[in-house]
């Protein structure tokens, strides 16, 4: 059978039913799970041994056509993106527990939506190939559920209690996909975990969804939606785990033979994804007059002005008035000069008294990231000094890099413990800066055991500092008022942890805009 | 001039689906059901303090049988009823024993004989499900039942594969109530007849008056061996064999 030939005469037809769906031809191939298709960066490959056993049953056009309306509808319908395959992965997760099991909830839950949603809105023979279907179970529950929903006897079987629930799910309404799929997972838990037992469950028969048939724009757009849509940085970190190879092979992980554990620091990842929701405005390159008149325009010349301005090709070579064209000058505008953006240096405060960031969203981390981000976008690098007890070595040192991973990686180090900043570590990352004084953004509940002389380092240093403070105590008073009177230096205090990215922005975004700030 | 005037609307053609009748009548009944139920409530909570005793029951179960009666549910509408009483969106009101009696009245009216139910989902613990659960009706409740489980069964048959709250089969008049794992204390109180069957322990039984309670393979009530002390204690001053 020439099925690439069947795909190039059917492929038309489906994009215009499913309305112009921007995906690739889709191609024929071999692929190793017994699966009639995947999907890779918006490529469809279908498989040729699965269209070959289902032709014996149906015509090769039908077969083919059928599985390019499931494939598109994925694309068109369900998942429709990355943030929301997720949303509905960690659903099924909480409910049954097991990474193996929740993919398998996910992938039935999501076909069941993108068939019923094809099956309603355009023609397809996508109910035929469930009838020629083979499977276990689970598939059997499904293909008696089609029946159900549809209208058309595909000879699943199951038992008819269970379909009459399954039947009662509003698959098709958006809003309720999540509370639909736990539904979902509560009915077919039993089979699910049948189909589990003691091995790695089959894959759907029309195949996986894995974050490989995302492009890497979705990807990003899609972990940074999920990132704010999360209760808290444990689910995030829970479901980026399982799918830490994916998204190792899309450049999210650690580079090959780096570090021990797992592939892809989801807490990192975390700060990451949620810092890119805080944008800063970059500003436009001011114009200015560059004290030259240059030609702009043609005007007629006139007898009482200089012929040197004449330009003798628009003049067709006479000196006539009214006919020659003499050059109208204007003066030009040019690119005006702008101070460079300096580099940052983040110290942060990760002593006993701070949240862990692993364990909980840290603001103080989300703050300083924010920060990083600020600075890394305006092509300056960032620092990170990261301490606890730093006399006594708790400390993680960040040289000067736009490195963005092992920024992230040296803001979530959690050391706990006591509180002490060592002046001479933050002078040596200072004179590791060439060009220009570096800022210093300080982000710490001030209880360190130095305090007298973290006060003499930073009000002997030049350059721009900003110290956000936690909490008011009896540290904070007198760091204030020994700073009293600096000009370079500004003290926030946050009663509320929430408010530190905002407070650490609205700074940033003053440096970085070229106000003064005020003393 | 407008340069979109080529353009048309377009309104895809769609295939109703039999999940579409299906959902449609699905949340019709469940609209019925929950005006009805938020009636209930409303009619119940103006009782000041709503104590549990039997007139209060009474009264409170034949309002509920009264609101539900016309409406043609069936065991799957139930289930999605609960769900609906479970979820905390502020959609219906949550009030406990009057709750349980309203899910007592239905299982006690669905044209069913086998009521299944699997707690293990639901985050509440109604009390009073099997409330007077008639002959030929078996409640199959998976999970953890809450208090006052099996109470004045008239006949039918309540299973609960867990554990279930205090007063469990209160009441009973015939009928069998079975509980997986323990119960709590006063379990039979004021029992008059049937038998209840506890797989794990009984905490403390209550004053029983009639009926067979068995706690594992051991026969509790009556306690056939006056010898033999029985294995549960009931509560001080409280058990007064007939």
């Amino acid at each position: 059978m020439n099925w690439p030939q069947v795909i190039a005469d059917l492929w038309p037809q489906v994009r215009r039913k499913h309305l112009w769906p921007e995906l690739p031809m889709p191609q024929m191939g071999t692929i190793e799970a017994p699966v009639a298709m995947q999907m890779r960066d918006k490529q469809i490959t279908l498989n040729t041994a699965t269209c070959e056993e289902l032709a014996e049953s149906m015509t090769p056009s039908a077969v083919i056509e059928a599985l390019l309306d499931h494939g598109v509808s994925h694309y068109t319908r369900c998942p429709w993106d990355l943030a929301t395959h997720l949303q509905l992965y960690a659903t099924a997760k909480a409910e049954l527990g097991r990474k193996s099991l929740a993919r398998l909830a996910t992938d039935s839950f999501i076909d069941v939506v993108a068939n019923t949603a094809c099956v309603k809105e355009v023609a397809t023979p996508l109910p035929e190939v469930y009838r020629h279907l083979g499977g276990g179970l689970l598939q059997g529950a499904l293909t008696a559920l089609y029946t159900q929903i549809w209208g058309m006897e595909l000879h699943g079987s199951a038992d008819p209690a269970l379909v009459r629930r399954l039947a009662r799910i509003p698959y098709l309404d958006r809003q309720q996909w999540t509370h639909s799929l736990r539904r979902f997972v509560q009915l077919l838990r039993p089979l699910l975990e049948e189909e589990g037992r003691g091995r790695q469950p089959k894959p759907p028969a029309l195949g996986h969804h894995s974050l490989e048939s995302y492009s890497q724009a979705e990807v990003t757009l899609g972990l940074q939606a999920f990132a704010q849509q999360v209760q808290d940085i444990q689910q995030f970190c829970d479901v980026v785990q399982d799918f830490a190879r994916e998204l190792a092979a899309l450049g999210y992980g650690k580079a090959a033979g780096e570090g021990v554990g797992p592939q892809v620091d989801a807490e990192a990842l975390y700060y990451m994804q949620l810092a890119q929701s805080y944008h800063l405005p970059v500003r436009g390159v001011p114009m200015e007059r560059s004290g030259v008149l240059e030609p702009y325009s043609h005007a007629p010349w006139e007898a009482s002005q200089p012929v040197h301005d004449i330009d003798i090709w628009t003049s067709f070579g006479k000196l006539l008035p009214g006919l020659s064209q003499i050059w109208k000058r204007r003066q030009g505008l040019v690119y005006g000069q702008r101070e460079g953006t300096p580099d940052c240096l983040l110290v942060l405060d990760s002593s006993g008294s701070m949240p862990n960031p692993r364990a909980q969203l840290s603001e103080a981390v989300l703050g300083a990231a924010c920060a990083a981000e600020a600075y890394l976008r305006h092509q300056a690098r960032v620092a990170v000094y990261n301490f606890s007890d730093a006399l006594m070595g708790g400390k993680t040192v960040l040289p000067f890099t736009t490195d963005r991973q092992a920024i992230y990686e040296s803001l979530c180090v959690y050391h706990g413990g006591g509180t002490s900043l060592r002046p001479r570590d933050l002078d040596e990352l200072r004179l590791t800066v060439p060009r220009t004084t570096p800022d210093l953004l300080l982000i710490t509940d001030m209880q360190l055991t130095n305090l007298e002389d973290v006060i003499d380092y930073l009000t002997g240093i030049e350059g721009r500092i900003t110290v956000v403070h936690i909490g008011e105590n009896s540290a904070t008073g007198r760091f204030r008022a020994a700073t009293r009177h600096h000009p370079r230096l500004q003290i926030f205090t946050v009663l509320e942890r929430q408010d530190i990215p905002k407070i650490v922005l609205g700074q940033v975004r003053r440096y970085l805009s070229g106000l003064q700030a005020p003393g | 001039m407008n340069p979109f005037e080529a353009f048309r609307s377009y309104n895809a053609v769609q295939r109703e689906l039999p999940l579409d009748r299906i959902l449609a009548r699905r949340d019709a009944v469940l609209q019925r059901l929950l005006q009805h139920y938020q009636a209930f409530i409303d009619e119940e909570s103006k009782q000041l303090i709503w104590v549990v005793e039997q007139g209060a029951l009474s009264r409170a179960y034949t309002t509920a049988v009264e609101a539900i009666k016309g409406v043609d549910f069936s065991v799957e509408d139930l289930e999605d009823m609960c769900l609906e009483l479970d979820a905390s969106d502020g959609v219906t009101t949550p009030m406990g024993a009057p709750s349980g009696l309203f899910i007592a009245a239905m299982c006690n009216h669905v044209p069913a004989d086998d009521i299944s139910l699997n707690l293990r989902i639901f985050r509440r613990r109604w009390p009073f499900l099997g409330y007077r659960l008639p002959r030929g009706r078996r409640l199959y409740l998976d999970g953890d039942a809450g208090d006052f489980v099996g109470a004045l069964l008239e006949g039918g048959d309540v299973v609960v594969t867990g554990n279930a709250g205090n007063y469990a089969g209160i009441g009973m008049k015939t009928g069998t109530v079975q509980i997986g794992y323990s119960t709590g204390k006063y379990t039979g109180e004021g029992m008059r007849g049937g038998t209840l069957r506890v797989g794990g322990r009984i905490a403390a039984l209550g004053r029983v008056k009639q009926g067979d309670i068995y706690e594992g393979d051991l026969q509790v009530f009556p306690v056939t061996n006056p010898e033999k002390p029985a294995a549960v204690k009931p509560l001080a001053g409280t058990a007064r064999h007939k």
